[in-house]
């Protein structure tokens, strides 16, 4: 009965452990920039983004270039894509270079405005963030990126 | 006071027709562009083509100004009947276009080979050869699966991805999956812009087939 228990404890902690979000900041020009991206299958992730003291929001997705079984995506040496809409109109396509224990990326939107991601733990999440909790949307036409 | 209330009706009408007109699409000038479908030899996998038939579609813009698309733009199909299809997010067309993968044989193998390895290893003494051969045999196919799932999704968002600029004097081409067994007669992409305010669509005509 109480190896049963410590079982169970053990299988809920761990359940409770995977779904857990990576946070991403980017600060340039003096903009700040804080989200998350939490993975979908084995190429995708969703992405959500804010800008700090607007209410500028970011959404959209990340592809990997070859399959990961990993959860966070961080131990496999591939690029990635990533490519956000953000309610203002602003579209944010980003190039990602992953690396064993982190990764960073550079992006450009359309009006040729740099951002350049990396991502944080989430110590230094919370010193940036202003939402505590990222939640990302199930239904795609909620998106702000339409096509 | 007849007439002053007349006049205000109509300044009010005015001043209602006035968004309307504003509001609809304005082509943008000086875009080339054509669509055509794709062929069977072109285009390989299979589990897309059995719901979508994939268009090319070039873009040239010969502006000065690059043609800025925004996260407002949206592509829609104009079919022969006159009405409009709203193209499906990249996200929709992977879910409906992917083979199942995900544990669609993980669930039956492991307890499978261990049942016909067993029942086997006692009477015959091939036990362990035949799960092993079982086991193989039912988790090829999901990695299989997995693999193809990987190569449509890197085709759709390596071709179907719609820039975040066209920059002047270069081409571009999209692709795009068209619903199966639908006629469609041209592409409209709409809101874009030169400076993000005064928005134009892109109209681009289908080759007849």
């Amino acid at each position: 009965m109480k190896n049963i228990l410590k079982l169970s404890l053990i299988c809920s902690l761990g359940l409770l452990t995977t779904g857990c979000n990576q946070y991403i900041t980017s600060t340039t020009n003096g903009d700040v920039y804080y989200g998350g991206y939490n993975r979908r299958d084995m190429i995708h992730a969703d992405v959500k983004l804010f800008q700090k003291g607007t209410n500028k929001i970011c959404d959209g997705s990340v592809y990997l270039n070859a399959p990961s079984r990993s959860i966070t995506f961080k131990n496999d040496r591939v690029d990635a894509k990533m490519v956000l809409g953000c309610n203002d109109g602003t579209l944010i396509d980003s190039n990602w270079q992953l690396r064993k224990g982190s990764f960073s990326g550079e992006g450009v939107d359309q009006l040729n405005n740099k951002y350049s991601f990396k991502t944080v733990s989430k110590k230094e999440y919370k010193k940036v963030a202003e939402h505590d909790k990222i939640k990302f949307i199930n239904d795609k036409s909620e998106s702000y990126l339409k096509y | 006071m007849k007439k002053n209330l007349s006049i205000f009706c109509l300044f009010i009408m005015f001043l209602n027709i006035m968004p309307c007109s504003a509001i609809e699409a304005v082509s943008m000038q000086n875009i080339n562009s054509s669509a055509r479908k794709l062929s069977q030899s072109e285009y390989k996998y299979t589990t897309v083509l059995k719901k979508y038939s994939p268009l090319d579609v070039s873009i040239t813009n010969n502006n000065a100004k690059p043609v800025l698309l925004s996260s407002n733009t949206e592509v829609d199909f104009v079919l022969k009947d006159g009405s409009i299809l709203k193209s499906e997010s990249r996200r929709n067309s992977y879910r409906h276009s992917r083979k199942r993968d995900m544990g669609r044989y993980y669930g039956i193998a492991l307890p499978g080979a261990l049942i016909a390895g067993g029942v086997t290893g006692i009477t015959f003494g091939l036990g362990a050869p035949l799960g092993a051969a079982i086991f193989i045999g039912m988790c090829l196919p999901m990695d299989k699966a997995v693999r193809s799932n990987v190569k449509i999704s890197q085709d759709l968002f390596k071709g179907a991805q719609l820039p975040i600029s066209l920059e002047p004097e270069k081409t571009y081409h999209v692709r795009m999956l068209v619903p199966k067994n639908v006629g469609i007669k041209k592409i409209v992409i709409s809101n874009t812009s030169f400076d993000m305010r005064t928005m134009y669509a892109i109209t681009i005509p289908v080759e007849a087939l």
